[in-house]
């Protein structure tokens, strides 16, 4: 079972998509923020993570460069999933290794394809 | 009366000095004495005093008579020394003796004291007197050879023809190094053979005690030279013989200087002798002790002797000769030099003429007057030469009086004319443009005046003057090669220049029908008079010139002041008519005219802005900005345009256009700057008016772009989890429970409130940014208001919450804005809530006042953390810790805004973790204040 990793402050967000991995058969696991992003990246190892960027605490710009920094959780593909569609934060997120970006709100089927082409079906 | 003796006793007995001193007493002395028996006393008491006689006992004990005697010769004393002994022996008698005593006896032959005493003591004196006496003849003789030897007089001693001595001056005049060169020969080897008989004569008729003068003698030196001397000649004894003293003194120098003096008197004589001035010399009655040649001439004599002791009265007529008296007595009498005075004389001949005369007063030794020395000069010629020149100036003073050139002409040759009574004279000037002289002015006994100028291209006498420089003189005309025939009656004619320093001008013409009309005399004062003529038509020539320049300037100053005139007027009337302020002003920046419009605005009395600075006109900090553009229109001669602040004795203030623009003449030279003003008070303050309201739509629509921006932001979560529900109910329908389809259903229906209450926030704010939300005040009851406004928020927070509410003073009636109090306290009561734990209180109290209404809202929850607290009124910001719960970020800006509107204040405190206190102070509103 692959695991996924949703990063999000709002709170309401999060319950919905952890809601919907569950339902498609996924091990889903939520952080409010970066900080515990991380601690759960290195404890689960998970497949996939899909971050938020702006978050209190470490951002989600932070997040991917820590874990980018540590060989336990530097492999593990990361997607943003933010309100915002600057193409410059986009670029940025890029930049530092994202492989992968949804705009909010964001319909599920894309949401899904996008878990779907990185780990698979 | 008893004859004193002072008696030196040498004894050792003092009894056997008492029977010496009575033995003498009984001769009748009054002695005085003292007695000694040692050398030293001896010794101190012949130093002390004088003694008559030394009485001595021949032993005694330490001392003796040989030793006394001895003691006193050695001193050099002459006493007289006798030894009066006890027991003598005859050889010690005679020893004594020869050793210098002057007596001997024994002490019991006392009788032979006194004879032997008084015998010493006479003896004694008489060889004292006899001392004296040669002392003196000695010392006579001494004087005399001193005398003899020291005289600058040669002394030469003869006797029987032999020179027997002479002193050293004597051998120094015979040329001699010593006086054996002189004794033996005789004197008369020393003279000339010539004199040596009449001197011999002389001598042998001359009476014995006479001295013999022999006067100058010359005397022949060892070497054959000659010397001048005066030989003075007596008879002496010398040793007994007849001798004969010659005396001879040196008069070389006397001679000398009599020589030179002879010389010098002769120098004196023939310079006086030369001098062509009268030199005289009067004694105190004004007789002439001295003439010279030219004085002795002129009086008629041959030789001064002829006048020497003769007075003026002898020579000159009486006028004359009183008034020289006078003029002698002036300086005898008073002492009076008389310097140059020029005074009339009369020669032998009986010619008149003049003397430059001084005198002076010639004084002796002692400084009194004697007489005066007189020096007289010939000025006769010189006296007749000024009074030339006198009538030469009397004739030509009207030279500078003359009002024309031509007047003046005509006057020169009239008086030239008038001069010469015979000649015909012209003025001809010099015209160099054309090379040929103008005829000026013509007169004289011709009668007729040709007018045609006179080429000097051609060969004249005036073409020839004129090249020259010269006076040209032709004593008979047809004799000169230049003479050109005008007039045929001139036999003779002169030329004069007329010159002045830069040159000639012209000439004087001078016509005679005579031969050689022109003498020497009338040329010399011709050419005076031309010089003089010269200068004077030179400054008439100035003088017409100037005229006719001032002449033409005046009508040039006429012409163009009233083209100023024309001008002037045209600009009055430009600046009278005018409505913008006009200010003329000097390139000093001083105020030289103003007009009506300034005047009217300024409320100035006309020309009360004359000479003020411009920089008067304008407000302290404007100056500096004004002095630069002034100074850069002056500078570039461009017009300069600047806005700036009038302000002028505290009355008249507006912002003002200024141009200032530079006035250039035809010449280009700067008069000045025309400075116009304009009030643009108006103008500026609509500008201001647009200019606010433009930054305000600025400000508003920059700040809606930002709320939309945020907004927009913001309300993407909602939607993101909107969107997330409905297809999650899409596509699990068949999955989801009931329930949690509700639950999925709720959650889209809580983000739609959530997003129309932001859309609400977001409006309220769009209104009070624009300015929309008007601040309406109603009377209100406010305590009911609270109670029920604390209902509502309790009933839709959804938790269980007590809010706390108590009011204090009179709120019954207050006057709010309820819609804005509305906002104020639902936002800062429903936060209350929302950030403090179930069950925790929150405290709501109201104050009033009859100034303020205090409202305060209290919680215990999560307070803001202390770095945020600054950001607390920025729109869509939220705290760090406040995320978790949902909201807008737009609430207190609301509520902040809201208070403003009621002119009251917005504050908190607050602790992270343990509650903020808000608190909202309004102020008491009249019911009629409209916001």
């Amino acid at each position: 079972m692959k695991t996924i990793l949703i990063v999000e402050d709002n709170q309401a967000i999060r319950t919905e998509l952890l809601g919907v991995l569950g339902l498609e058969g996924y091990e889903a696991l939520g952080a409010e923020n970066g900080d515990a992003g991380i601690l759960l990246a290195q404890q689960y190892q998970p497949d996939l993570i899909i971050s938020d960027i702006t978050m209190p605490g470490l951002d989600g710009y932070e997040m991917i460069a820590a874990l980018r920094q540590n060989l336990q959780t530097a492999h593990i593909p990361v997607v943003f999933m933010t309100g915002e569609s600057e193409p410059t934060i986009i670029q940025q997120g890029l930049q530092l290794g994202a492989v992968g970006f949804l705009t909010k709100p964001c319909p599920l089927k894309d949401i899904l394809a996008t878990i779907t082409k990185h780990v698979g079906s | 009366m008893a004859t004193r003796l002072r008696i030196l006793i040498l004894e050792d007995s003092p009894s056997d000095a008492k029977l010496l001193l009575r033995e003498l007493r009984r001769g009748g002395y009054e002695v005085e004495h003292r007695r000694v028996d040692n050398a030293a006393d001896m010794m101190a008491a012949l130093e002390s005093a004088t003694w008559d006689v030394i009485l001595s006992d021949y032993s005694m004990p330490g001392f003796s008579a040989p030793l006394g005697l001895k003691l006193m010769l050695d001193k050099g004393f002459d006493i007289p020394f006798i030894i009066v002994s006890g027991t003598v022996g005859e050889d010690t008698a005679v020893e004594a003796m020869k050793a210098g005593a002057h007596d001997f006896f024994a002490k019991n032959k006392l009788t032979r004291l006194i004879p032997a005493v008084e015998r010493e003591v006479r003896e004694a004196e008489e060889r004292r007197r006899r001392h004296i006496a040669e002392i003196s003849l000695q010392e006579s003789e001494e004087r005399y050879k001193s005398l003899v030897e020291s005289s600058p007089s040669g002394i030469i001693l003869q006797v029987a023809e032999q020179i027997v001595y002479v002193n050293p001056a004597a051998i120094n005049l015979s040329g001699a190094t010593h006086e054996s060169a002189l004794l033996g020969h005789s004197f008369g080897d020393f003279v000339f053979p010539a004199d040596v008989e009449s001197i011999t004569q002389l001598i042998q008729q001359s009476d014995q005690a006479q001295l013999l003068r022999l006067g100058e003698r010359k005397l022949r030196q060892l070497d054959g030279q000659e010397l001048d001397v005066e030989i003075l000649v007596s008879r002496v004894k010398y040793y007994g013989h007849q001798a004969i003293q010659f005396n001879l003194h040196d008069i070389t120098e006397r001679k000398q200087a009599e020589a030179a003096l002879a010389q010098e008197r002769q120098l004196l004589r023939t310079l006086i002798d030369n001098l062509p001035d009268r030199i005289y010399a009067k004694d105190a009655e004004g007789r002439y002790t001295l003439k010279n040649q030219a004085d002795t001439r002129l009086m008629g004599a041959i030789s001064p002797d002829e006048i020497i002791g003769k007075t003026d009265f002898d020579y000159y007529p009486m006028e004359i000769a009183r008034q020289y008296h006078t003029d002698d007595r002036s300086v005898l009498h008073l002492g009076h030099s008389l310097i140059n005075r020029e005074e009339p004389f009369v020669d032998a001949d009986g010619k008149h003429g003049w003397m430059l005369t001084s005198k002076v007063p010639l004084r002796d030794s002692q400084g009194h007057i004697i007489g005066l020395i007189g020096i007289g000069r010939d000025i006769t010629k010189r006296k007749e030469a000024e009074s030339e020149l006198t009538a030469l100036y009397n004739a030509t003073s009207f030279l500078y009086r003359a009002d024309s050139l031509a007047n003046l002409g005509e006057q020169i040759a009239k008086a030239v004319v008038k001069e010469f009574s015979q000649a015909d004279c012209g003025v001809l000037l010099l015209d160099k443009a054309h090379n040929r002289m103008i005829r000026l002015a013509r007169a004289g006994s011709y009668t007729i005046n040709p007018t045609t100028p006179l080429n000097l291209d051609e060969p004249s006498l005036v073409a020839e003057a004129v090249k020259t420089g010269q006076l040209i003189y032709a004593p008979n005309v047809r004799e000169s090669p230049d003479y050109v025939i005008g007039d045929a009656r001139t036999q003779s004619e002169l030329v004069i220049p007329l010159r002045i320093s830069e040159g000639i001008i012209g000439v004087l013409d001078l016509q005679s029908d005579r031969l050689d009309a022109f003498i020497q005399k009338d040329q010399r004062v011709l050419s005076v008079f031309s010089e003089r003529a010269a200068a004077a038509l030179q400054i008439m020539r100035l003088y017409d010139e100037l005229n006719q320049r001032a002449a033409e300037l005046e009508w040039r100053v006429e012409e163009r002041t009233a083209q100023l005139n024309n001008a002037k007027n045209r600009i009055e009337s430009i600046l009278n008519s005018s409505s913008d302020m006009i200010i003329l002003c000097y390139p000093d920046g001083t105020i030289s005219q103003v007009n009506p419009s300034f005047d009217i605005m300024f409320g100035c009395r006309p020309d009360e802005m004359l000479f003020q600075p411009l920089i008067s006109l304008v407000i302290p900090s404007h100056i500096p900005r004004l002095e630069d553009v002034f100074a850069r229109a002056l500078e570039t001669q461009q017009p300069q345009r600047l806005e700036l602040t009038i302000h002028y004795k505290e009355q008249v203030t507006f912002e003002a256009d200024m141009v200032l623009s530079p006035v250039v003449e035809a010449d280009e030279k700067l008069q000045g700057i025309v400075c116009s003003l304009r009030d643009i008070t108006a103008h500026k303050e609509m500008e201001r008016q647009l200019h606010q309201m433009l930054e305000e739509a600025m400000s508003l629509s920059e700040l809606k772009t930002r709320y939309v921006s945020m907004a927009a932001h913001d309300l993407r979560h909602p939607l993101a989890v909107i969107q997330t529900s409905m297809d999650t109910i899409q596509h699990y329908y068949d999955r989801l429970t009931d329930e949690q389809k509700r639950a999925k259903f709720s959650q889209i229906q809580t983000q739609i409130t959530m997003m129309v209450a932001m859309l609400d926030d977001i409006l309220i704010l769009g209104r009070v940014e624009s300015g929309k939300l008007s601040f309406n005040p109603t009377t209100l009851d406010l305590v009911t208001f609270c109670q029920n406004l604390s209902g509502e928020v309790q009933l839709t927070s959804g938790t269980i919450h007590k809010i706390d509410f108590s009011s204090d003073g009179l709120c019954d009636a207050v006057n709010v804005d309820v819609n804005l109090l509305h906002h104020i306290l639902w936002n800062l009561l429903s936060n209350a809530i929302k950030y403090s734990p179930e069950q925790s209180p929150v405290k709501f109290t109201v104050t009033c006042t009859p100034d303020w209404i205090v409202f305060l809202v209290q919680d215990q929850g999560i307070g803001i953390p202390d770095s945020e607290q600054a950001h607390l009124f920025e729109p869509f910001h939220r705290a760090s810790n406040a995320r978790q719960i949902s909201g807008t970020g737009l609430g207190l800006v609301i509520v902040k805004q809201s208070v403003e509107l009621h002119g009251g204040t917005f504050t908190f405190e607050s602790k992270e973790g343990q509650g903020t206190t808000f608190t909202v102070t309004l102020p008491q509103t009249p019911l009629d204040r409209q916001g």
